[in-house]
């Protein structure tokens, strides 16, 4: 059953230059208990999209056309109260920075006791013995209750983060970058923790980063965002295994250690566009090794290439040989110029 | 923090020391001999001789030096050379007045500015903010005892709904406890112009930093999680936003206060307030130098001990300062 | 923002056009350079001397004569043109100011850059002499020293430069502690670079656009000191300054009944540093995007 669905969600953003087409009818859905991982470069709209979805864009952006139905109500269409109300309580957040996620003023254990009482009413020691548990449950001494963020470690920072985003029991948890700040055993540890947590407390989540290494391990669906645009969309395995998508194809070549082992590294030139103005064509051509004059000219559409498998692409009849050079470091130009 | 506070209070005594000493070598070093003033050549040699050793003069420096400071520990800063009298007991009162007038001015302009400048802010993008921006800047780059004269020359001279200047109504009354005369309405009706120029002039400062400091905090993530909590727009403002803000507006209060009591000269001199800014500039007409210095001594512990509270207060609205 | 490649000049150039882009910016830069040609054409422009004394037809003292076609501001209690004397005002505020800012920048950015690079006892001691200047009076220290030595320009520019290096070197310094740990800052290091040089040439142009906005306040800041000492009477009592103007119809007790004495000196004092705090706040925005409205 869908949880979340987002239909052609598009989003401008207005600045001095000129309009930011930031979203493109960017569609996805994500299921009840299921993951849903997003990836992309930094830039390509993945904080535009969460922003779009919980309706808190800054205020010279706007969602201009599409829906997001999240249990069957539009979010787009609610008002600002509705809207607050399922902030948190239905649809929560593990933020990027968790350093710079909490108020530096405020002790850990207040902050988390506000985001309750905000959405409901609680006596003091109710609310104090719910926050004890869920630290319980994250892997936090019950004694930090009153410490302030710049006491905790960086990786002890994101479990409060993951223990106030799950304390009033969402269905749906937004994970941004969760883990990016973090070395990689503390990464290991805090995905090791929200697959356990997910399992006694039933979410589902919408995980975005830019490791295609972190979806595999953790999702259950992944797309593909380039430029504004899903590029690829579809189960996990089917989509990494048998990618259609030149993107998907580079991006997997950026992280060697997770398909094949002898795989080299490779990345992709160049960077991504700023999507100002009037938009022709493909937004990857600029960087794609395959790139012909149709793709210059025409966007391509999302087509089905499989049970639940779509790409954006104009050649997907040739993925045979586009797989076949994409492993060669060579296809790509010179990549160590590149930044 | 006991550390601290030891070691911050040493530091206070070292800079008053530092100042002292500077008062008295440029007294006696630069060009200009203050003692001229008192002992006229006019006078026989003999008596010359003996206004010397009265202030003191006729023994080497560094003995005066030790003398000079020996007294300055005991509040002792001798005789006005104008009016015989002694200048520590010409100056208590004076810094009261002074005291009275500057504190709850500055203490009413940072509340009012730091509300005023997370106002414009939130109001961020509209007609509201520009034209505060604007009018707050012109105001505070006029000078503030030409803002006081338009003040005086409108509300005293034209409509006449306050004194020209002065604490009090001369040859009035108000028994025999000083306290009585700072309660009674006659010093309010003084105060009051003083008060609200000194304020008004001083909200500016802190409102406009506010503002930007606001601009900055809303761009945190902590703020935009907030939002994402489901926070009220008042309540991100007003508990998340303000708080965060206040902090470097707080670090610069010391600075603010700094000018204001050395600022005190200027506004003394237009309301004709009888604080210790108007005593030192009429010590300095008069070249009445043990009383220059002893205002420029009292002006600056006032200036010295602001700076330390005002450290003291930061530390405890910034949770994340520890004192070592 | 501003790579080490850009030479002084260049940033000096490109901060005009930056602050240019912002209206209040634009007109503040429009005011000031108007300020600047009164101040250069003074003698030109003002109609009478500053201290002449004037008289009507039949040859009496044109004492606070209001307003008129002749003296579009009055006159003073001895007959001479306020017009005048506000025009001749504009060069000793510029002068005061312009020298003064330059002096704290020079002061302020070498302390703050020498404390901030090598840290350690310098950093120390330079900081804790900092900390007792913050102790200074501002204002009174001035006319102490006014008193004592005489009350030339050059003795106002030297009292303020001596006191108001103390926040820019602070700002400076904070700045400096940050850029340190850069990695052209490392790579200049590495490659044999002295102290010094690494200083002045790789750092210094990268707290460029901080020492502008710092030129800024310190030139209204300047300004208004100048005025404030000029009303107290501790000015130059030969040079016409927009303080002495007030000062003098203050001391002659006339202020109250004269107000076109009064107003036209504060007034032109109130623009000029509006116009230089616009020009700086621009300037601050431009290099602090944070700031900027979206």
């Amino acid at each position: 059953m869908t949880l979340l669905e987002i239909k052609d969600l598009s989003t401008i953003f207005k600045t001095r230059r000129g309009d930011v087409n930031a979203l493109d009818g960017v569609s996805l859905s994500v299921d009840h208990g299921c993951n849903f991982g997003l990836v992309g470069e930094s830039g390509c709209g993945k904080s535009t999209l969460l922003k779009s979805i919980v309706g808190v864009l800054p205020p010279n952006a706007a969602v201009t056309g599409g829906q997001v139905l999240f249990d069957g109500r539009d979010l787009t269409k609610m008002d600002e109260d509705a809207l607050r109300k399922i902030r948190w309580k239905e649809i929560s957040m593990i933020t990027q920075s968790a350093l710079n996620a909490l108020d530096p003023v405020y002790t850990v254990g207040d902050q988390i006791a506000e985001t309750i009482r905000i959405h409901e009413k609680a006596d003091k020691s109710t609310v104090r013995k719910r926050i004890s548990q869920m630290f319980g449950l994250v892997g936090i001494d019950a004694k930090r209750f009153n410490e302030y963020p710049h006491q905790f470690s960086g990786g002890m920072r994101q479990r409060a983060i993951i223990a106030m985003s799950l304390i009033l029991e969402p269905k749906l948890v937004i994970a941004d970058e969760p883990t990016t700040s973090l070395d990689v055993i503390v990464q290991d540890q805090i995905f090791t923790n929200i697959r356990r947590l997910q399992r006694s407390l039933g979410f589902s989540m919408f995980l975005v980063t830019h490791d295609i290494a972190v979806v595999i391990e953790n999702c259950d669906r992944i797309g593909i965002m380039y430029g504004g645009k899903i590029m690829e969309i579809g189960p996990v395995a089917e989509v990494v295994s048998r990618s259609f998508h030149p993107y998907t194809m580079g991006l997997k070549n950026s992280f060697p250690n997770i398909v094949d082992r002898r795989c080299e590294l490779i990345s992709i030139p160049g960077v991504p566009p700023t999507l100002m103005g009037t938009l022709h064509g493909c937004r990857f051509a600029e960087r794609c090794p395959f790139a012909a004059d149709i793709c210059r000219s025409h966007s391509p559409v999302l087509t089905r290439i499989g049970a639940d498998h779509h790409a954006a692409c104009h050649f997907t009849d040739r993925v045979e040989s586009m797989r076949e050079k994409a492993a060669r470091a060579g296809t790509w130009g010179d990549s160590h110029s590149s930044r | 923090m006991l550390k601290y506070l030891v070691n911050r209070i040493l530091f206070m005594v070292l800079t008053i020391y530092v100042l002292a000493t500077l008062m008295f070598f440029m007294f006696r070093l630069l060009p200009g001999d203050p003692t001229m003033t008192v002992i006229s050549s006019a006078m026989s040699p003999k008596a010359q001789e003996a206004m010397k050793r009265q202030y003191g003069l006729d023994k080497p420096l560094y003995r005066q030096y030790t003398a000079y400071l020996n007294n300055i520990v005991h509040l002792d800063f001798g005789y006005s050379f104008q009016h015989s009298r002694r200048v520590s007991q010409m100056i208590a009162g004076r810094m009261l007045n002074t005291l009275l007038l500057i504190l709850p001015s500055m203490i009413a302009a940072y509340a009012l500015g730091v509300i005023m400048g997370a106002f414009i802010a939130y109001k961020r993008g509209g007609r509201t903010e520009i034209s505060s921006v604007i009018l707050a800047t012109a105001f505070q780059s006029a000078p503030v005892f030409w803002i006081g004269m338009l003040c005086i020359f409108i509300f005293s001279v034209h409509l006449d709904i306050f004194p020209l200047g002065h604490i009090l109504s001369p040859g009035m009354h108000y028994g025999k406890s000083a306290l009585a005369k700072y309660l009674s309405l006659d010093f309010f009706h003084h105060f009051a112009l003083p008060f609200t120029v000194i304020t008004a002039y001083n909200i500016c400062f802190p409102m406009l930093l506010m503002r930007s400091s606001m601009l900055e905090t809303f761009g945190e993530d902590f703020i935009e999680l907030c939002k994402m909590k489901g926070m009220g727009e008042k309540r991100i403002i007003y508990k998340h936003a303000m708080r965060n803000s206040f902090l470097p507006i707080a670090t610069t209060l010391p600075l603010i206060l700094g000018w204001a009591v050395a600022g005190s000269v200027v506004i003394e001199t237009v309301f004709s307030w009888p604080g210790l800014g108007l005593l030192m500039v009429e010590a300095v007409q008069c070249s009445d130098y043990p009383v220059v210095q002893a205002c420029f001594l009292m002006i600056a512990v006032l200036t010295i001990v602001g700076n330390f509270v005002a450290d003291l207060l930061y530390g405890i609205l910034d949770p994340r300062i520890v004192y070592k | 923002m501003f790579t080490n490649d850009g030479g002084m000049v260049t940033v000096f150039l490109n901060s005009l056009k930056m602050v240019s882009g912002s209206k209040l910016g634009l007109a503040g830069l429009v005011v000031f350079i108007v300020c600047l040609g009164v101040a250069v054409f003074a003698p030109v422009l003002a109609p009478y001397q500053p201290l002449e004394k004037n008289y009507d037809a039949a040859g009496k003292l044109m004492k606070l004569h209001p307003p008129s076609v002749q003296h579009p501001l009055g006159t003073t209690l001895l007959g001479r043109d306020v017009f005048s004397q506000v025009i001749w005002g504009a060069r000793p505020a510029l002068i005061i100011g312009l020298s003064t800012a330059a002096g704290v920048i020079l002061i302020g950015v070498n302390i703050g850059l020498i404390s901030g690079y090598y840290g350690g006892w310098i950093d120390n001691l330079l900081m804790r002499i900092t900390d007792i200047f913050m102790g200074v009076p501002f204002l009174p220290f001035i006319i102490v020293m006014l008193s004592l030595t005489g009350r030339s320009m050059v003795t106002v520019i030297f009292a303020m430069v001596i006191i108001m290096w103390r926040s820019t070197a602070r700002v400076i310094r904070s700045q400096v502690l940050t850029l340190r740990e850069r990695p052209f800052v490392d790579a200049a290091r590495i490659s044999g670079a002295s102290g010094l040089k690494i200083i002045y040439v790789e750092i210094a142009p990268n707290i460029l656009p901080i020492a502008l906005v710092n030129v800024a306040f310190a030139l209204a800041w300047a300004i208004i000191t100048e005025a404030s000492i000029g009303f107290l009477g501790f000015s130059d009592p030969d040079v016409m300054s927009w303080g002495t103007i007030i000062y003098r119809s203050f001391a002659s007790q006339m202020s109250y009944k004269a107000w076109w004495w009064v107003v036209p000196p504060g007034a032109a004092i109130m623009v000029l540093v509006t116009a230089v705090y616009f020009i700086g706040r621009a300037y601050e925005e431009m290099i602090n995007p944070r700031l900027q409205k979206i």
